[in-house]
């Protein structure tokens, strides 16, 4: 019975990873794609594990399981989110998304300027007042 | 041939599948992000298949290199990120330092 189960378990992950992979190969941006591999992947990759933890029934592998999924669903997020900040500051544009504002590259760029020069930040930084990459820059 | 055993087959054709398309789009990825979310969905894939392939083996040792690679994964997501992202500023400061007399 526990064998049909985790049968069940395996071809579900597996079946969601291929979901995964079409996602990431298919989708028109970098900011889709990261959907697909993380929460499709961290899911599937978390079904195959229970099913691995159902088979050997032991404390240390047990253990080990839900170490790696807790690791999993710690660090998708936090990866994700840091490609994607990362691929926005570079200027990657969002899909079907129209840039009305200043791009976030040429704001990184009068930082890195005003930082070497400072003579001419008074008049460079003002324009850049209400422009949503200020905040983020303050964790570096 | 019991049913697990063509489950567990099953699992290793999907898994490997995704991760020739994770490849796919490792090679064709137009910028250098695209390239570092198919590296961490290759990543993901990997840790399932070493879990599949201690239940084949019956070895529960193959756990310990899953878990070695979610880790080393994530480090090598973090580091790509980071340095994607310091490379514009770099090249801002050097375009800086040109300018100036």
């Amino acid at each position: 019975m526990i064998e049909i189960f985790q049968g069940i378990l395996f071809v579900t992950g597996g079946l969601l990873m291929v979901v995964a992979g079409i996602g990431i190969l298919r989708q028109p941006d970098v900011f889709i794609r990261m959907h697909a591999s993380t929460k499709v992947g961290t899911l599937s990759s978390g079904l195959i594990l229970l099913g691995v933890a159902l088979h050997f029934e032991e404390p240390v592998v047990i253990f080990k399981v839900v170490l790696i999924v807790l690791f999993l669903l710690l660090t998708a997020p936090i990866g994700a989110h840091m490609i994607g900040r990362a691929a926005l500051r570079i200027g990657v544009d969002p899909w079907g998304i129209e840039r009305k504002t200043v791009r976030l590259q040429d704001v990184v760029a009068h930082e890195a300027a005003d930082k070497t020069n400072p003579a001419k930040a008074g008049a460079q930084t003002e324009p850049d007042a209400n422009d949503p990459a200020d905040g983020m820059g303050s964790g570096r | 041939m019991s049913f697990l055993t063509i489950c567990v087959g099953i699992g290793f054709v999907t898994v490997l599948l995704a991760v020739i398309m994770a490849l796919l789009r490792l090679a064709l990825g137009p910028t250098l992000p695209d390239r570092v979310v198919a590296l961490d969905m290759m990543t993901v894939a990997i840790v399932s298949f070493c879990g599949l392939m201690a239940t084949q083996a019956e070895d529960p040792a193959f756990l310990d290199v899953a878990l070695a690679l979610a880790l080393v994964g994530f480090l090598a997501t973090v580091a790509l990120a980071r340095f994607a992202e310091r490379m514009l500023e770099r090249r801002a400061r050097n375009d800086a330092d040109e300018d100036r007399p």
